[in-house]
């Protein structure tokens, strides 16, 4: 795996990681956010697919991923735990924020990862190769 | 200021902040700084003889070396007057009949400022218990009563038996140094070169204590080397007190050769090829930073206390906080140009939490959930890379920012 895509998983693992705790309620309100209905019910499922092991994780991840990014950003408000987890990602350690160009490291991973959960929607069943004008 | 003809009689002070001037046969008390005109009249008429030095008055006042110099400045007309008889010759050294050097100041020539000096008698004065002088400080058996000096790194100035000061020069604030022929100044903590031994001390001494001093009784006593013949110290020597002591100086082990940056050690080529060492170096006149180091052994290790270090003082008082550990606030007084925060709303995402809390909720807690979810986010990773790479490249950069649709 090339070095940028293993930074671009570590984003999707934590962001994956911090949606399946919010919607499980394993952390705390104020950190998490407050998780639609939509995205709990699609979270349940993802989770119940990894802990048994059914063989559908990737399609219910998909359709965790397409529930969160459905407005092609980070949730429509501060109270998404979606939009949290942007803000608390762009924090270093020591309490400061980051800099701008590592948040826009972040954000880019996370519209990246966006659109790669709508595009994969959209022409699941489409020859990539063709340019179907979706991005121009 | 001019010098007055009619000079005017000036009335006695009692203060206890006066310095006072008795010449024979009148009375006349100098105010520093109070009476300023009536003095300097009062100090013309003084200077028709002889004029003695009240050690008490002087103590207790002790002024500042600004002071004493604008008060001799503005003597000078006074001084002009006296040049047939009474001026004290600024050339003191070339009376043959001093050149003793024992001489060269009243003995009680002391005072407890914090630069030697603050003689004006040249008759004997009445007898008072001698202030402790600017060395006495420091012990015969080589430490202080503080423990510390100011000198570079914390290394006290050792006083030991290779330095001479007696009781002339002790007011003069300069240590003679036999072995190397050199004299130093306690002030400046430098050489003194001997052309210029009056010239120096005038920096800290008043004129008339100045003109008094033997220059060439001293140059004779200790046999001073001229500036342009001293020569560096090898091999090494034990530090000379009163000059500063500087560490970690690269140096030739067998010469003690001593630069201050090493990449220039690649000029001394006497010794060969040799590879450098860090030491303890001095320098006789630190200040110029033309080289002229040499390296030096110390008698003790280097005092690592805080000492008078102001700054490690309060960072040992005040020792900073684990930035992880305090709070996020934010700021009321930073201007937000771009109100990207207040429109944001991030800090009220991130107020009153540590940033240890905030890294660890996004990256390090729910462990267990974390390994499960690895595998299936890896490969939908992988697929989604390999899917939108630009013609099936499976670079890095067709999954990363560089994707200019398909082709």
């Amino acid at each position: 795996m090339h070095g940028s895509l293993t930074g671009y998983t570590h984003v999707a693992i934590d962001f994956v990681t911090f949606i399946l705790a919010a919607a499980l309620g394993s952390l705390a309100p104020g950190i998490a956010g407050v998780t639609p209905e939509q995205q709990k019910t699609r979270a349940f499922a993802y989770g119940d697919a990894i802990t048994r092991g059914t063989g559908q994780e990737d399609a219910l991840l998909h359709a965790l991923l397409f529930s969160i990014f459905t407005h092609k950003i980070c949730g429509d408000g501060p109270s998404l735990p979606s939009y949290r987890f942007l803000a608390l990602y762009s924090f270093r350690k020591d309490g400061n924020l980051d800099a701008a160009n590592n948040i826009t490291g972040v954000t880019s991973k996370l519209v990246f990862l966006a659109r790669a959960s709508i595009y994969n929607s959209v022409v699941a069943k489409v020859n990539p190769r063709e340019n179907v004008g979706f991005f121009e | 200021m001019a010098c007055h003809e009619a000079p005017r009689q000036a009335e006695p002070s009692t203060e206890p902040g006066s310095l006072t001037f008795r010449p024979s046969g009148s009375s006349a008390h100098l105010n520093h700084g109070v009476d300023q005109e009536h003095a300097t009249d009062a100090h013309s008429d003084a200077y028709d003889d002889a004029f003695s030095y009240d050690a008490h008055s002087y103590t207790d006042h002790e002024p500042s070396y600004a002071d004493q110099r604008v008060s001799h400045a503005n003597e000078q007309p006074s001084d002009s007057r006296l040049s047939h008889d009474e001026k004290p010759s600024p050339y003191a050294d070339d009376d043959p009949t001093n050149l003793n050097g024992d001489s060269m100041l009243s003995p009680t020539g002391h005072n407890d400022t914090g630069c030697p000096g603050g003689v004006l008698a040249v008759e004997q004065p009445p007898e008072v218990p001698r202030p402790p002088s600017t060395l006495d400080k420091f012990e015969r058996d080589g430490s202080n009563d503080e423990g510390n000096t100011d000198a570079p790194f914390g290394i006290p100035m050792v006083w030991d038996q290779r330095s001479v000061q007696d009781e002339d020069m002790s007011p003069l604030g300069i240590v003679a140094h036999p072995e190397l022929k050199i004299l130093t100044c306690i002030t400046c903590k430098r050489v003194i070169d001997p052309d210029g031994i009056r010239k120096h001390i005038s920096r800290h001494l008043p004129r008339q204590v100045v003109n008094k001093v033997n220059c060439d009784g001293l140059r004779n006593r200790f046999s001073l080397i001229a500036k342009k013949d001293l020569k560096i110290p090898r091999p090494f020597i034990l530090a000379i007190p009163t000059l500063p002591v500087y560490r970690n100086f690269p140096h030739c082990p067998k010469c003690g050769y001593a630069v201050r940056n090493d990449r220039s050690f690649y000029r001394h080529t006497s010794c060969g090829k040799i590879k450098s060492q860090l030491g303890y170096a001095q320098a006789y006149f630190p200040e110029e930073n033309h080289g002229g180091f040499f390296a030096v052994t110390v008698s003790e290790p280097p005092t690592l206390e805080p000492g008078l270090n102001l700054m490690n003082v309060l960072k040992k008082k005040y020792p900073d906080p684990v930035a992880g550990q305090t709070p996020i606030t934010l700021s009321q007084h930073v201007r937000d140009t771009n109100p990207f925060l207040a429109k944001s709303a991030w800090p009220q995402i991130v107020e009153g939490l540590t940033g240890e809390q905030v890294w660890n909720a996004v990256r390090k807690d729910n462990e267990g959930l974390r390994k499960s979810v690895t595998p299936s986010v890896k490969r939908y990773m992988e697929e989604v890379n390999a899917k939108l790479g630009s013609s099936g490249c499976d670079n890095e950069g067709s999954a990363i920012g560089s994707y200019h649709g398909f082709v």
